[in-house]
């Protein structure tokens, strides 16, 4: 069975690793591929700060809050590990910084210690006036990505370095099942009017006295919108653009001022610390994420597609619950194909 | 009395600050500082800088806690500003486990650092082999930073640095009029001070970037703390001990014991390893003397026996030692100007 997964960031490398790690001994014929025209570190999860933090609501859709647990508890699991380092993962504490008071998130009870902050706190952040303070996680994709792909080394899965067309292309080829992964670009395989960009941009600097997340709120203006500042394990991202539309992954200067000048202003120690360097994302932004399948038929046979994609701003944060729903699909696709068990004894 | 003469001797963390704050309480004092060792080579450089305050037997609490606030606003203010990262000083979350529960739940600093409470159980779940812990943010000095930054801040105001090697307090008085010891375990041999001993302490220091937030186990033996650039790792408390050199021996057990806290550091790189001869005693020293020889005088203020909790006090110790030194000032010019009538 022919398995080819589309797309290499965190969310295409990790549910070919969830997939083989369920799969592999109860189909023996199973067979990996990963087809992606970019891999690390030139995906949308490289430039990711890779903090793990839901966006403040989850507007009822508990399936996502539950993947999101999955993949916090998973990650927690793996700290105490050898992998933990190789693997681009640490404990990191830090503050949510609001202008008025905020009903609590849907997961304050997943991330540890989560408290409100002190009135002594907030004398920290001129302007702001309520927030939280909790500990999370950090998943750096430039480490993760080359981990998730040594595992799939390891474990014999193929990598081709090019870029899909269509669907039709990889079944005509003989694949079973095609894993769509593929982010931002996944209007280019089946037009999807709900997935948009969410346009970032980050400047990158060496502040290595700064060990705390910070994350503002401005309620009008949107998630990403406010400055934050995540401290990674080489250097600190400041960022705090999130532009619905816009598909340019230039830098803009525009932008860069806005970034610099709103993060120095909420911590005035910045000012010293030096630019190492600036990117321009994609946040595959869509109302929800798209997790399901979908049935194609060429000729007489019948293709499957799992799409996995519209993880916005929060790919890293949900990767390994939508893995593990994928897998779960991919399960239900192997029972409706009534594959083959154990070998039978010849008559 | 022209503009009064004042020594520091000692140029650690308490000395310096001692200086700054004397050069802000007396701004018309022509102030030096005399020391044989100046950063990086003072026991200060060897500490980790961690606002946790050691509890000094000898000294009421609400004393110590009053030193304590002032150290800590003192340095919050700076954390806060565009001085920080030369400075050295930042702020840091963490957590205080316990084997056993310890003899006070909320010690007399847990209002003084930011948001301090009891762990989770979750919190816990990843310290299997303790029971109970504290969690709280508070702030770090990057020792030598730190000590740069006093130096640099003291000479912009005119304060002179001096090395010497100062082997009898009496042979400055007639330089100076008031002279300040703040000269830490050197005092048992400057002053005799029989009641001052060394307790050894040896850290590592490790590059451990992604290490983010600090780790203490409250018996105070071993300890993870994110500086700047490094992790410092301890420790040891070996009482009466002098030795300076690095034990290998003892290298590995805090290497072991922090990774049994925090299992990632054993891909921790570039290990330094440093010794520190914390200058302990039952109080801190803060007191004026009058030393006198034939009838001359020389007005003498200590402020030294911090211990292991020089930096959580510094600076708080630092103003009353400058108010001491005001105090001798106005002495001196009092008798003096009755020495005219």
């Amino acid at each position: 069975m022919r398995v080819a997964i589309v797309g290499a960031g965190v969310i295409g490398l990790s549910t070919a690793l969830c997939l083989h790690q369920q799969y592999h001994s109860l189909v023996p014929s199973l067979e990996l591929e990963v087809y992606a025209d970019r891999y690390s570190p030139h995906t949308t999860s490289d430039g990711a700060a890779g903090f793990w933090q839901p966006y403040l609501s989850d507007h009822g859709n508990l399936q996502e809050t539950l993947w999101n647990k999955e993949t916090f508890d998973y990650l927690l699991g793996h700290l105490g590990s050898p992998a933990a380092k190789e693997m681009g993962l640490f404990l990191i504490s830090g503050y949510n910084l609001f202008t008025q008071p905020v009903p609590d998130p849907p997961w304050k009870n997943i991330v540890l210690g989560f408290r409100n902050l002190t009135p002594k706190e907030l004398e920290l952040f001129p302007g702001y006036s309520y927030g939280w303070f909790n500990t999370a996680l950090m998943l750096e994709g430039r480490s993760y990505l080359p981990w998730l792909t040594n595992k799939l080394t390891q474990r014999g899965v193929k990598f081709f370095h090019k870029k899909v067309e269509s669907f039709q292309e990889v079944f005509a080829q003989g694949v079973d099942v095609l894993i769509n992964c593929t982010g931002i670009r996944a209007g280019e395989l089946q037009p999807d009017p709900e997935l948009q960009p969410g346009r970032g941009q980050i400047i990158k600097v060496l502040a290595p006295w700064v060990k705390h997340f910070i994350i503002t709120h401005d309620i009008k203006s949107g998630i990403y919108n406010s400055p934050y500042v995540i401290p990674g394990s080489e250097f600190t991202v400041l960022g705090g653009i999130y532009q619905h539309g816009n598909w340019s992954e230039e830098n803009s200067a525009q932008d860069h001022q806005t970034v610099w000048e709103n993060c120095c202003r909420l911590l005035p120690a910045l000012q010293k610390a030096k630019i190492v360097g600036e990117w321009s994302g994609l946040r595959p932004a869509r109302p929800r994420v798209r997790l399901e399948r979908e049935t194609f038929h060429h000729g007489q046979l019948q293709a499957e597609v799992i799409h996995n994609y519209g993880h916005g701003g929060f790919g890293i944060t949900i990767h390994w619950g939508c893995a593990m729903a994928a897998a779960r699909l991919f399960g239900s696709i192997l029972q409706e194909k009534k594959l083959p068990g154990p070998p039978q004894p010849r008559l | 009395m022209a503009a009064p003469k004042v020594a520091v001797v000692g140029a650690g963390v308490i000395g310096l600050s001692t200086a700054l704050c004397i050069t802000e309480a007396c701004p018309s004092c022509s102030v030096s500082v005399l020391s044989d060792q100046f950063s990086p080579n003072t026991t200060s450089d060897v500490a980790a800088g961690m606002l946790i305050p050691h509890t000094y037997p000898g000294t009421p609490i609400h004393v110590q806690k009053q030193w304590f606030k002032e150290t800590f606003t003192y340095l919050f203010a700076i954390s806060n500003s565009a001085e920080a990262p030369e400075a050295g000083i930042h702020l840091v979350s963490g957590w205080q486990v316990f084997k056993n529960p310890p003899k006070e739940e909320t010690p007399f600093w847990s209002d003084v650092v930011l948001g301090f409470r009891p762990m989770s159980e979750a919190e816990l779940q990843k310290f299997p082999r303790h029971q109970f812990g504290q969690a709280f943010t508070t702030l770090k000095c990057d020792c030598p930073s730190y000590l740069l930054w006093l130096e640099k801040r003291l000479k912009a105001t005119g304060v002179q640095m001096h090395t010497r090697k100062v082997e009898d307090l009496w042979d400055l008085h007639s330089e100076y009029n008031v002279v300040v010891n703040c000269a830490g375990i050197g005092a048992h041999q400057l002053v005799g001070d029989q009641e001052l001993f060394p307790i050894r302490g040896q850290v590592l220091e490790v590059h451990a970037p992604w290490v983010k937030n600090f780790i203490r186990d409250g018996d105070g033996f071993t300890y993870v703390y994110p500086g700047i650039q490094r992790v410092t790792l301890g420790g040891t408390r070996e009482k009466d001990i002098w030795s300076l050199s690095p034990d290998p021996g003892t290298t590995k057990d805090i290497f072991d014991r922090c990774c049994s806290l925090e299992p990632s550091l054993q891909k921790a790189q570039d290990v330094m390893v440093k010794v520190g001869l914390r200058p302990s005693r039952p109080s801190v020293r803060l007191q004026r003397e009058v030393f006198s020889q034939g009838g001359l005088k020389l007005a003498v203020v200590h402020n030294y026996g911090h211990g292991a909790g020089g930096f959580s006090v510094h600076r708080g110790t630092a103003k009353e030692a400058a108010r001491l030194v005001g105090e001798c000032i106005a002495a001196l010019q009092g008798s003096s100007s009755r020495a005219k009538l």
